[in-house]
């Protein structure tokens, strides 16, 4: 569930960004799921709702939830979010500087591999 | 709107302390009455005359002795005339003829022979006691903060709750004495009564300007004191110093008399119009009371803009008011204090005009002044309290900080 | 002031606090204050015991009147035009007023004094809440107390809510209540809030801004979440017990311990990583910042040897 580490260094919105995004793989929230208002989510988790705006703002340009006027904000079905090529390309880079460091502190591409493995297992079933 | 929030909060005591005066005026006229006609109709009175008419006599002054009266009836006359006076004259003729109600002298101090004491002490004590709490209550509950933090100018609350609070209330006087006025006019016989209606309003106007300067004194005071515990105590000691400016006025005016050997004449005591009655008191007095009332009021006003409320609890609530308020209360209860009580220029000039005998003239001197330096050292000390006890305490934390 | 972290000022600067002084008893407690808060933002006031935060939101709310300074509202001086005192809400806990009135009392007063005030929405918040309208201020407990007072200023309207320690001594259920009643509202309209509290892991989460309290001034203005993001906490041990002048110069001692140094970069970059490795630590490690870091390393004195 959605949840702030304060022990992470990520500014706050950006762990509830990966947080919605990690729910929706998980499956807890499904495409076509409504999300807390702003307003609401500031109550429950008893945060800054301005915080909060800012993380649906992110999400919304990153099309992973939709704002309907009137009705709320859902997550967006999977099947209209198209792969966002120049972020994909982002994370590519941000894999190559990964590489360069876990060769410089002597990790080897088996134990990347794994460590690749058990992530996905965590996030369950979800592929695309 | 400022004009609700005063009314929200006051309405009720505002109302309650107007019924009060008015009912204070009312039930004064009708005790008075009541004790009149009882005299009047009583049989026992008669007939205690009756038993032992020699033992009841009056002054007189052209024979210089003790006279019985002639009759019963010249007694009760004499005895229920509504307003008489304890001065030189006494049931000679040129009393008796100044007695009547048509006439009026502004030397003879009458009062009223019945239930002296019950309209002029209970509105001498409320009024200043209400202007007092005018402003020193909203400081001490607190509601001050409430009002300063309000999207209303300090000048704006200020005229405000003069207006809508002090305004009935001093209103209230005006028309409950004026009640008192109409009513004891037409309760007390003709000529029993021996005030005209005219000089009875007249009376209403001069008591009005004293409670009003008293009033606006008690108000200036609650507006400037902050302390919980010297503040009311301060108030109760300048009321009770006013009490007795009338006796130190007279005083004054005796002692002038004496020095300028005008040794026949009584400083005649009308001045100072404490209750209605047939005594009118003077227009230019009248006039210094409503000047003088409106200074302090002015003066509070200009406070009230400026203090801040980190003072809460000092003694007064503007700093920059010390030197003058230490200036004004050291004088005014030297003054009282001196002429009033101790009174060291009576003996003095006693000695001089009457005994003929030269006292040094500094033996009252040195009194008045060594008067002058303790009340000044003793309102120093309580005006400058906090100034005083922070030197000392870092001073004595200095000397602690050494010896370690 | 030192801005840094902090991101330009979103919305239109409207509450301007200009060259604020105020001394009391002799003692200076404000000196040179100047802030801005813009409409639809949370900021905190924090600094230690006696810092003079209490002073400076009485004096924003008009109590106490500063010895010289302006605070504006819309480019309206509040000295000179009070009536855009409206939009500035403050209850402060030396109230004593609120004690002898009913809970109906005290809301007709505030709504005679706030002309933007909901009653309808009060009443709602009475019903929701269950008080009772007779009931009197001084027989509620402290957390229904503390939830009266942020009703109040809820529905006064007024856009500057200035808060003193609000969550002081609640249970903590009630003060979930109370903090999610305000973010709820706060998310509902622009309103901005300053909050002056000590718990600062609490206000870590409502507040975007925090401002720093030292030396009878505002040393620093932060927007947390980019602090979050530029600003690190690095626990680092050298070869040698010298501490690098690149570690001195730059950054701010929370603790040390023999050789273990944990230190605050409040601006950190590429270069200074590299500049740090360069000395080849033996430790370097990421510990997560907190709000508690950023006040220790501002406004703890340090003394030789023991640290206070």
């Amino acid at each position: 569930m959605v949840r702030i580490d304060k022990n992470s260094s990520r500014a706050y919105y950006e762990q509830l960004v990966l947080s919605i995004k990690e729910d929706i793989l998980q499956g807890i929230l499904q495409p076509g799921d409504k999300i807390p208002s702003v307003r609401e989510m500031a109550k429950q988790l008893l945060m800054n709702p301005n915080t909060i705006s800012k993380a649906y703002k992110v999400l919304e340009t990153e099309k992973v939830l939709v704002t309907v006027k009137g009705k709320g904000t859902f997550v967006r079905a999977i099947e209209e979010i198209p792969r966002d090529e120049i972020r994909v390309q982002e994370l590519k880079n941000t894999l190559n500087e990964l590489v360069i460091e876990a060769r410089h502190l002597q990790v080897t591409q088996e134990e990347l591999l794994q460590w690749i493995q058990e992530a996905e297992k965590k996030l369950g079933g979800q592929s695309s | 709107m400022i004009r609700s929030i005063i009314l929200e909060r006051y309405k009720k005591v505002l109302i309650a302390a107007c019924l009060l005066v008015i009912a204070i005026c009312t039930f004064t006229a009708i005790t008075q009455n009541n004790q009149w006609k009882n005299f009047y109709n009583n049989p026992e009175v008669k007939a205690q005359f009756e038993a032992d008419p020699d033992s009841y006599t009056y002054y007189d002054e052209e024979k210089m002795d003790n006279v019985p009266y002639k009759s019963y009836e010249e007694y009760r006359d004499t005895t229920l005339l509504f307003y008489s006076s304890f001065s030189l004259y006494n049931s000679t003729t040129a009393y008796k003829t100044m007695m009547k109600a048509e006439n009026y002298s502004d030397k003879i101090p009458y009062s009223a022979s019945f239930g002296r004491f019950l309209l002029g002490s209970i509105l001498l004590f409320i009024v200043p006691f209400a202007g007092f709490l005018l402003f020193f209550i909203d400081q001490k509950t607190g509601f001050n903060r409430f009002l300063f933090s309000l999207s209303f100018s300090r000048e704006e609350l200020f005229k405000k709750k003069l207006l809508y609070v002090a305004l009935p209330f001093l209103l209230s006087i005006l028309i409950g004495q004026s009640l008192y006025a109409l009513l004891i006019h037409s309760l007390i016989p003709a000529p029993y009564m021996n005030a005209t209606l005219g000089q009875l309003f007249t009376s209403v106007v001069s008591n009005f300007c004293l409670l009003f300067v008293m009033f606006c004194s008690s108000a200036f005071i609650g507006a400037l004191v902050g302390n919980s515990v010297f503040g009311p105590l301060t108030w109760a000691v300048y009321w009770w110093l006013t009490l007795s400016v009338p006796s130190t006025i007279y005083r004054l005016g005796n002692l002038i008399y004496t020095a300028q050997n005008i040794l026949h004449k009584q400083f005649p005591e009308t001045l100072f119009v404490y209750s209605v009655g047939k005594m009118g008191g003077f227009w230019w007095l009248n006039m210094l009371f409503l000047l003088l009332g409106s200074l302090l009021i002015f003066w509070a006003y200009k406070n009230y803009q400026t203090f801040s409320l980190e003072e809460d609890n000092a003694y007064l609530l503007n700093k920059k008011s010390r030197w003058p308020i230490w200036g004004i209360m050291t004088l005014f209860t030297s003054f009282i204090l001196t002429i009033n009580f101790f009174d060291p220029w009576s003996y003095f000039l006693q000695k001089r005009i009457y005994d003929h005998i030269s006292e040094p003239i500094s033996g009252p001197i040195f009194s008045t002044v060594v008067i002058l330096l303790i009340v000044g050292g003793g309102c120093l000390f309580i005006v400058f309290f906090r100034e005083i006890t922070t030197v000392l305490s870092n001073k004595f934390n200095r000397l602690n900080q050494r010896v370690r | 002031m030192d801005t840094r972290g902090r991101k330009k000022i979103r919305g239109s600067v409207i509450l301007i606090v200009k060259k604020l002084v105020k001394t009391i008893d002799q003692r200076s407690i404000l000196k040179d204050i100047e802030l801005a808060l813009s409409d639809n933002e949370i900021v905190g006031l924090v600094g230690r015991n006696g810092s003079g935060k209490t002073t400076l939101l009485r004096i924003l709310a008009g109590h106490f009147l500063p010895d010289s300074g302006d605070i504006l509202i819309d480019e309206k001086s509040v000295f000179e035009h009070p009536a855009v005192k409206q939009d500035i809400f403050f209850i402060d806990e030396k109230e004593n007023f609120l004690r002898t009135y009913s809970i109906q009392k005290i809301a007709r007063f505030y709504q005679l004094a706030y002309p933007k005030f909901d009653q309808s929405l009060f009443l709602d918040f009475i019903e929701q809440y269950e008080f009772v309208l007779n009931q009197n201020y001084r027989q509620l407990s402290k957390g229904q107390q503390a939830l009266f007072q942020i009703i109040l200023a809820i529905c006064s309207n007024a856009q500057y809510l200035l808060f003193d320690e609000p969550f002081d001594g609640l249970d903590v259920i009630v003060k979930k209540e109370v903090i999610g009643l305000l973010m709820d509202h706060l998310g509902v309209r622009s309103r901005t809030a300053l909050i002056a509290s000590h718990n600062l892991s609490e206000l870590e989460n409502l507040v975007e801004r925090v401002l720093l309290l030292k030396d009878q001034t505002i040393i620093k203005d932060y927007c947390l979440e980019d602090m979050r993001e530029n600003a690190k906490k690095l626990q680092l041990v050298f070869k040698t017990k010298k501490v690098p002048a690149v570690v001195k110069d730059y950054s701010k001692m929370l603790d040390f311990q023999g050789r273990v140094v944990t230190v605050v970069f409040e601006d950190f970059s590429e270069e200074l990583e590299t500049a740090i490795k360069e000395f080849e630590p033996l430790v370097y490690e990421e510990l997560p910042l907190s709000l508690e870091d950023l006040f220790e390393a501002n406004l703890k004195q340090h003394r030789k040897g023991i640290l206070k």
